[in-house]
């Protein structure tokens, strides 16, 4: 990999032909701010709160750093006027989509805007996509997708009915950013209302202690070629 | 006439064919073309054609040929017929007028009713004398006249394919340099150096395999030209991806057509299918070791669908949307690999460039922009239809002296340049001539071509939220400022429109446009401050009216205009309140004045402000002018 020099705010770094940008300013301390970035998944640069200045010489073009691939002798700035400008009505229209969600209210804060002029409604989706993207690059059972497009685009199960290639994992949950995705579980089952699915737990036969969902152990045993009985026991109670 | 085509192994093949072709046609017999594109057949062009067919049929003796073409521009004046080779030129036909039409090619006599009359009421016989077309320059258009768009005989005929032979005996690196030296830039609205372009894929590495893609996902409101091209004369775009494949060593290409063009679907089908046949498609072209196919793929219906890197996710059997561009398309597009995708109109102009070299091409248009535009001159536009202009032409010649100005006598207040994604122009850039760099200078732009004319009678808020929208629909919704930006604006417009405007949101909408434009993942959420920044510029005062006074200065928002009776003359006709479709006008007490003496009988009417729905069915339904909107 070639080594090439790059400056952000004014300063020399070094760095390897096509490292990402983002990754960069994380190394040198610079706080940029993301809502669809997750360190598990391939960057998809839709919130647009990471976008950085481009400096072109005559003109500078606004990018995201998430995704942007560095070459020798690029310029960035990440913290001019303009960008804070464009971040605060990034998450002031933000703001007004998920007018109660903690995550957005507080990063609307952190950045400065504590009201928002559009109209509020109460949606807790920002539609990052990492539960889709989770879905598809991790467990790679594409259970769930977006549906809809432009205002009405939704993260949803196929038809909004069950989705039944859902293994129950809780992946989507676990990447999600503003906890909407909600997850309802008890001793003998886990349900997502928001997938229409529900599993039956699989316990330990040891010692009782929830394991995971059967469908979930299932689909594990058959992808690593294991042993009909390994998820009889919990990892504690494993010999 | 067809004998059984066989498949031409080499360039000899293809000129023995086109030679037996020229031959067997008798170049001045009686011929009669019917226009047969969407805008014909919408008119009835088909029924035409066949009322035409059983007339010549009755004068078998005569030997009368009929040609069934494609769209020829002038969509106005639909259905067009021509007979040759007197260059009768008939427009408005009915089917009832087939006998007369025939008959003027068998006397040499035309048929007076239905020829052009200009404006002093002087009847014009020949297509070339018409203003519309006179003052065009119609490289590509002008052969939708002289062909079937179904037949491969009609293109081969007329020289079709001959640039492909040229450009097989060519090395790829040449036809690129011809390209370049010619300054082709891509017709579909971004304005890219073509060659720049093609380079860059041919030198992608890795290189294999390598596609070339046409775009004919036009979506702009308005804009028809791509339509015409393809479903007038598909092989032209063939042929023309023919040659850049091979000039780009690509092995396969895709034509990405909406669904929305059901005749440019089945003719672009038709004519590939012919092309393989002849074996112009397929493995080892005319003999020349070069293999490529192509595959034609149909849209969904998502204007989003016409960005490349969408329409390079949909033909990939994904969502249509948009991803960073950071990463050219031209290196890693169509599943993963280097991608040439090209608009259907700049596939269209490579033949002409091949076959009339860069020399010639470059003489056409201004420094920056070489070669021909076709638009869609549209709106309020005493002549609809398309034109083919050469670079460089002012705005107003278009307007006023090929679209015959304003109907009704009404006056000029914009137009529309560029659809969604353009901005409007006022009077006072009339002047701006016609190229890619000088539109952009002025914020606006080329964009595909669609002009839409508006006179004294448009609102121009309205019209910012009319295209507002449209891209709120359109928005694929993946990012933040565009999903959520572009709604609001659309919000912001609305309660403008409503008469709920308050003060701010002016300033509102040009704050907001800010980020819209430069933070958006692609030029959907990129361009669509456009229409409302440019309205805001040049017709700031409207938006002021409908926020301030509450009031639509071109009386168009429903919500802020009012119908009234004119009551001086009103006669008590009753003709409006009976048009009326929600019984909102009502007789007073009031008499009637009827030529001066006061009626015993007759009654003012008056509108119930609160149950009237501003259809205007009053205002047609008065013969006495008294009605008004204010």
């Amino acid at each position: 990999m070639a080594k090439i020099t790059i400056t952000i705010d004014d300063k020399k770094i070094e760095a390897n032909q096509g490292d990402i940008l983002l990754d960069i300013c994380r190394k040198q301390s610079i706080d940029i701010p993301t809502m669809c970035e997750h360190s598990d998944l391939k960057p998809y640069g839709v919130c647009r709160l990471c976008i950085v200045e481009w400096d072109r010489g005559d003109w500078s073009k606004i990018v995201t750093s998430c995704n942007f691939p560095v070459k020798d002798g690029q310029i960035f700035k990440t913290a001019t006027d303009k960008i804070k400008r464009m971040r605060k009505m990034i998450v002031e229209l933000m703001l007004a989509r998920s007018s109660r969600t903690p995550e957005i209210i507080e990063l609307a804060k952190k950045l400065g805007v504590n009201k928002t002029r559009f109209p509020k409604k109460i949606d807790g989706c920002i539609l990052c996509g990492n539960c889709v993207r989770a879905c598809s690059e991790i467990v790679e059972v594409n259970a769930i997708s977006f549906a809809g497009r432009g205002p009405t685009r939704k993260v949803a199960s196929p038809f909004f009915e069950e989705a039944t290639d859902c293994i129950g994992c809780g992946s989507c949950a676990y990447v999600c950013p503003t906890n909407y995705i909600l997850v309802e579980e008890d001793d003998k089952t886990r349900k997502f209302p928001l997938w229409k699915i529900e599993f039956e737990l699989a316990h330990c036969k040891k010692c009782g202690q929830t394991i995971a969902p059967k469908k979930q152990l299932d689909f594990l045993r058959k992808k690593a070629n294991l042993p009909a009985d390994w998820f009889d026991v919990c990892i504690n109670c494993r010999p | 006439m067809a004998n059984v085509i066989k498949k031409l192994k080499n360039k000899e093949d293809l000129e023995t064919l086109e030679n037996s072709l020229c031959a067997s046609h008798n170049k001045d017999g009686l011929l009669v073309i019917i226009a047969g594109g969407t805008c014909g057949e919408a008119r009835g062009s088909k029924k035409i054609h066949d009322a035409i067919e059983s007339s010549c049929k009755k004068h078998s003796d005569k030997k009368i040929s009929t040609l069934y073409t494609g769209c020829h521009g002038f969509c106005q004046m639909e259905p067009i017929v021509i007979v040759e080779p007197h260059k009768f030129w008939y427009h408005s036909v009915k089917d009832s007028d087939a006998e007369d039409i025939v008959n003027s090619a068998i006397s040499g006599k035309p048929v007076e009713k239905l020829l052009f009359t200009d404006e002093k009421g002087k009847k014009i016989q020949i297509e070339e004398d018409i203003p519309f077309y006179h003052h065009q320059k119609k490289l590509l258009l002008s052969s939708n006249r002289k062909l079937n768009p179904t037949s491969i005989e009609d293109y081969i005929s007329n020289g079709g394919y001959a640039a492909l032979v040229k450009a097989l005996s060519m090395k790829p690196e040449k036809i690129i340099d011809e390209v370049k030296i010619a300054g082709l830039r891509g017709r579909g609205g971004g304005g890219f150096l073509t060659a720049k372009k093609w380079e860059t894929v041919r030198k992608a590495q890795p290189g294999e395999p390598r596609y070339i893609i046409c775009n004919a996902d036009e979506g702009d409101p308005g804009a028809y030209m791509d339509r015409s091209l393809l479903e007038g004369n598909p092989h032209n775009i063939l042929e023309g991806m023919i040659i850049g494949a091979y000039a780009i060593e690509a092995t396969h290409g895709y034509i990405y057509v909406r669904n929305e063009y059901p005749l440019a679907v089945k003719n672009v089908t038709i004519a590939l299918e012919k092309a393989r046949e002849l074996g112009l498609v397929g493995k080892n072209i005319l003999g020349s070791g070069f293999d490529f196919d192509i595959t034609i793929s149909r849209g969904g219906g998502a204007f989003v669908c016409g960005e490349s890197t969408a329409l390079m996710a949909s033909l990939e059997g994904k969502i249509g949307e948009p991803k960073a561009k950071y990463i050219h398309t031209a290196e890693y597009g169509l599943n993963n690999k280097p991608s040439c995708l090209n608009n259907v109109e700049t596939w269209a102009n490579v033949p002409l460039i091949i076959n009339n070299g860069s020399d010639w091409y470059g003489k056409i248009g201004t420094k920056g922009s070489k070669g021909t535009k076709i638009f869609s001159l549209v709106g309020k536009i005493n002549n609809t239809g398309l034109v083919e202009v050469p670079m460089g032409i002012k705005l107003k010649e278009i307007i006023f002296n090929i679209g015959g100005g304003i109907p009704n006598n009404k006056k000029f207040k914009a137009v529309q340049t560029g659809g969604p994604s353009g901005g409007c122009l006022p009077e006072s850039m009339l002047d701006i001539p016609v190229d890619f760099d000088e539109l952009t200078k002025i914020g606006s732009m080329m964009g595909s071509g669609g002009l839409i004319v508006m006179d004294e009678d448009t609102c121009m808020v309205d019209v910012a939220r009319y295209f507002t929208e449209f891209l709120t629909e359109e928005s694929c919704g993946k990012c933040t400022p565009c999903r959520e930006g572009v709604a609001q604006m659309l919000w912001i417009l609305d309660r403008i429109c409503k008469g709920e405007g308050e003060e701010g949101d002016v300033a509102l909408l040009e704050e907001m446009s800010e980020t819209i434009l430069e933070a958006s993942l692609c030029a959907l959420g990129g361009t669509a401050p456009n229409p409302v920044l440019s309205t805001i510029k040049y017709f700031r005062n409207e938006y002021i009216a409908h926020i301030k006074d509450k009031r639509c200065p071109a009386k168009v928002c429903k919500s802020l205009i009012k119908y009234t009776v004119v009551e001086p003359n009103c006669v008590g006709c009753k003709a409006c309140a009976k048009a009326c479709p929600v019984d909102a006008i009502e007789q007073t007490n009031k008499p009637a004045t009827i030529k001066g003496k006061v009626s015993d009988k007759m009654k003012i009417h008056s509108v119930i402000q609160n149950k009237c729905i501003k259809c205007g069915m009053c205002i047609e339904s008065c013969k006495f002018d008294a009605i008004n909107v204010e």
